[in-house]
């Protein structure tokens, strides 16, 4: 087998997170799911760009400064948001296909369930560790604190998991309100 | 049923907040002032395409002005009003039936409505766009609240875990990093 073939099969078995569509979508108490699969670096750019061709095809006629301006005030962001959820949406029950047929399914979701759906796929981005037990929440406790004005804070949060970042709030409050 | 399929299902039956046409139109008649419309929480689309929709206009007004309008070429407030009148006809739905606009288009906003009073409508259905978001966001006087219950149950704070669990990312790590810092 080549790298190529390797590389293509590894892509193909990539595993997806699962997201009950109950805890994304207002007014939804069905049991319907989405798989969202890692996006690769292939896949990002494919979502960059088509923003970048939307941006391009709706400011066309605009002035620089104005399509800048756009671009700054977060106009499109929500696009791009709703490029890469589209790239990541799989077919629960066939993951070598897509969730739906084009990114409009995307733009028929409200802001906020689009943000809830970009950070279930952080979740599938980056394999992150299980819950924490007691012994390990207290190391990271001591961790954090030693560091928490440096951004080396922050990089460490970044790398756990939402649900050992719920149980670490939790235990912190819980610390710091003692 | 796939996404499309419950997207597709909801879009019927999307709600929002009633508001009195008085609240935002003024100097009507009573009766006409005591109607209310839906305001809705506009979906990711929606906003795109209002933006969309302001650029046209833009563009089509000043292709219409030549050179005499050249000046406005680089006036952010041709876009900006025009994003705002878009926004709200897209928002502003027929009480009995939420499918429908309750302004026949955005020209017949456009041209009947003072700036103040879009001004006043896009106020309006912010709050109904937070609102809906609400559930995803903590305001800072929610937050100390969750936190005081935290610290006094623990992970037996009624919902505590499930309200933390709907919070982005950026604010669970904001939270933490700040608890840090007090402890």
């Amino acid at each position: 087998m080549t790298l190529f073939d390797e590389i293509k099969a590894h892509a193909e078995k990539r595993p997806c997170v699962a997201v009950q569509l109950a805890s994304i979508l207002d007014g939804y108490d069905g049991d319907a799911t989405l798989a969202l699969r890692a996006l690769t670096v292939g896949d990002d750019d494919g979502a960059l760009e088509a923003t970048q061709r939307e941006i391009r095809r709706v400011t066309s006629g605009l002035p620089e400064p104005t399509v800048d301006a756009l671009v700054r005030s977060d106009k499109f962001a929500g696009r791009m948001k709703a490029e890469r959820v589209f790239q990541a949406a799989r077919d629960p029950r066939d993951h070598t296909k897509r969730a739906c047929p084009s990114v409009e399914t995307m733009l028929r979701l409200l802001p906020h369930e689009l943000e809830r759906l970009v950070s279930a796929l952080e979740e599938a981005q980056t394999p992150k560790p299980e819950r924490l037990t007691d012994a390990v929440a207290d190391q990271l406790f001591r961790d954090l604190s030693t560091i928490r004005e440096t951004p080396a804070a922050d990089v460490l949060l970044g790398k756990l998991k939402r649900e050992t970042l719920v149980d670490l709030l939790i235990r912190c409050a819980a610390k710091v309100h003692k | 049923m796939t996404l499309d399929e419950i997207l597709e299902q909801r879009e019927a039956t999307r709600t929002g907040a009633d508001v009195r046409i008085g609240d935002f139109i003024g100097g009507i008649p009573e009766a006409l002032a005591e109607q209310t419309v839906l305001f809705r929480a506009l979906t990711t689309g929606e906003i795109a395409a209002s933006t969309e929709a302001a650029v046209r206009f833009r563009n089509g007004v000043l292709s219409n002005v030549g050179e005499a309008g050249a000046h406005l070429v680089d006036d952010p407030a041709l876009l900006e009003n025009e994003a705002a009148v878009q926004r709200v006809w897209r928002a502003v739905r027929d009480i009995a039936d939420p499918s429908r606009p309750a302004l026949s288009s955005a020209d017949f906003l456009r041209n009947h409505l003072l700036a103040e009073e879009v001004a006043i409508a896009v106020d309006l259905q912010d709050e109904e766009q937070l609102a809906r978001g609400a559930a995803f966001n903590l305001s800072d006087d929610e937050r100390d609240e969750l936190l005081d219950a935290i610290a006094e149950h623990g992970d037996a704070a009624a919902d505590a875990r499930s309200r933390l669990e709907h919070l982005p990312r950026r604010v669970l790590v904001g939270i933490i990093l700040e608890l840090l810092v007090q402890g």
